[in-house]
């Protein structure tokens, strides 16, 4: 269990589930500006507009980078593949790879996948996705 | 605005000191630093103390064991950057007219706050399990991918940076090391080990300076502060190039058009080398060498005593140790040393011009919190 209070996202969700075609991160789109951030958010850091719409994600993108953490923060497993993933929106997510140490490259194509989430100290969910690569950990 | 020296200085060697006060250990730098310039305690107009984890008010804490209280004391956080950015504030407050003589300095116990600086209640990537090791190593992993940069040449930072560590008394770890050491130590966040990434130190430095016009009444050689400049990073929420830091890079520019220098006028340099691919991230930003080459200075031996641009003579972050909020206030003080011909067995003949670079803090978008950068001179 996570030994700290995790982010409180106040803005709605950051993962459907129920989108056709399997789930999507979901981020902002600002409607005065056109920026694009994930997660959601409720104003826009670029010109502090409060109008954004939510902006359904790619499930397909490219690690920029990575390293294995051999000993993780508190709560989460040992070693963890952490990653910048870029998205086609033109967003970065900072995500969990689920693969094994020596698969993971810069610039390789990994997928979302829907894990078993970590549970917070007040029952909330965390970490309920990683990115994988195509045909699986090898 | 008046020009600003440095007139004395105190330094302790950072080490994990956590059966004592950290104001125990404090108030002997702050005090050794003011003994140095040689000025009455009664003249001092203003103290700045930088601080990361010792809560409210260290500043107070520690000058209040010399009696130094009654005067405005600022405390100053700034995650690495803090004393850095106190050092900032007390040379304003001379530059100015607000005070003639000003102290900074800078406290922290990592040992004993036991806390992380980052924000895991707030930041996506933090609350989702980044640490700061396995940021800059995703900052590595880039850097070596794109330029092509080995881990055989990361470990070669390692042992410069043990070498200098053990010329420097101050040093948290004085020992050399082998690369075979540092290749087969335990393993952090790929590519680092243990032996690349600064230690958890606790410690104090401290600083005195005046307007320039009095400074030789008190000091032999003052070291004037030349340039100084604190910026804060951008937000960014889309790909950001992790092998340029853009704080640092944008920073550096603005100091050289201020100064009417460049990188090529600098004589030596402590960079914020909280791991060893920091030295090639910040060599290239502050424009020592173009993006991708500066691996090239450090094979070539630019980095080392009588090279181009000796980096981290000191032992750097990753050998003297990182307490946090000193760490800014103890690369002036090694500048210093070096400027004045004090450096002994790391002395760096003939420097002229210095520069001390030190960023601060994970707060996810931005690339740091903060970043502040002086040249110093004689
Ligand atoms: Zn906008």
């Amino acid at each position: 269990m996570l030994d700290y209070e995790p982010l409180a996202l106040s803005a709605g969700p950051y993962l459907d589930l129920q989108c056709d075609g399997g789930p999507r991160l979901m981020g902002s789109e600002c409607l005065e500006c056109g920026h694009r951030l994930f997660p959601v958010a409720a104003v826009c850091p670029n010109c502090m507009s409060d109008q954004l719409k939510p902006l359904p994600l790619s499930r397909e993108g490219k690690v920029y980078s990575f390293t294995v953490l051999r000993q993780a923060p508190p709560g989460f497993d040992s070693p963890s593949i952490i990653s910048y993933v870029d998205l086609r929106e033109g967003v970065r997510v900072f995500t969990h790879l689920d693969m094994l140490p020596h698969q993971a490259k810069c610039d390789m194509v990994v997928h979302l996948k829907v894990v078993d989430p970590k549970i917070d100290k007040f029952g909330r969910k965390v970490l309920q996705f990683k990115f994988a690569p195509i045909g699986g950990a090898q | 605005m008046r020009k600003v020296s440095i007139i004395g200085t105190g330094m302790m060697r950072f080490m994990k000191r956590d059966t004592v006060n950290m104001v125990d250990f404090a108030w002997p730098v702050v005090r050794s630093a003011i003994l140095e310039a040689g000025v009455d305690p009664k003249s001092i107009g203003a103290a700045y103390c930088g601080s990361a984890a010792s809560g409210s008010m260290p500043g107070q804490r520690v000058l209040k064991r010399l009696g130094l209280t009654g005067i405005p004391i600022s405390n100053v956080e700034g995650a690495c950057s803090s004393s850095a950015i106190a050092l900032r504030h007390a040379a304003l407050a001379v530059a100015t007219g607000e005070c003639d003589i000003a102290l900074a300095f800078g406290v922290d116990q990592l040992n004993l706050a036991g806390k992380t600086l980052v924000h895991r209640t707030e930041d996506w990537d933090f609350a989702n399990g980044l640490a700061m090791p396995g940021l800059y190593a995703m900052r590595a992993q880039r850097y070596m991918h794109d330029y092509g940069v080995t881990i055989e040449q990361l470990t070669k930072i390692a042992v410069k940076s043990k070498k200098y560590g053990a010329l420097n008394p101050w040093a948290h770890f004085q020992q050399e090391v082998t690369p075979e050491q540092v290749m087969n130590a335990r393993m952090v966040a790929d590519p680092f080990t243990v032996l690349h990434c600064c230690p958890r130190s606790d410690g104090a430095s401290a600083v005195v300076v005046c307007a320039s016009d009095i400074a030789h009444r008190f000091s032999s050689k003052p070291v004037q502060i030349v340039a100084s400049i604190q910026r804060s990073g951008k937000m960014m929420t889309g790909f950001r190039d992790m092998t340029m830091p853009e704080s640092t890079q944008r920073a550096a520019r603005e100091l050289y058009e201020q100064s009417g220098l460049g990188p090529e006028d600098i004589d030596i340099c402590e960079v914020h080398d909280a791991f060893t691919v920091n030295e090639l991230l910040y060599s290239d930003a502050l424009g020592f060498s173009k993006p991708g080459e500066a691996v090239q200075l450090l094979e070539d031996g630019d980095f080392d005593i009588g090279g181009r641009i000796p980096l981290n003579i000191s032992g750097g972050l990753v050998s003297r140790g990182h307490p946090i909020g000193p760490t800014g206030i103890a690369q002036i003080v090694e500048m210093t040393y070096q400027l004045q011909g004090r450096g002994d067995k790391r002395q760096v003949e003939g420097a002229k011009l210095a520069m001390t670079h030190v960023t601060g803090g994970g707060v996810a978008g931005l690339d740091h919190g903060a970043v502040t950068i002086h040249i110093l001179g004689v």
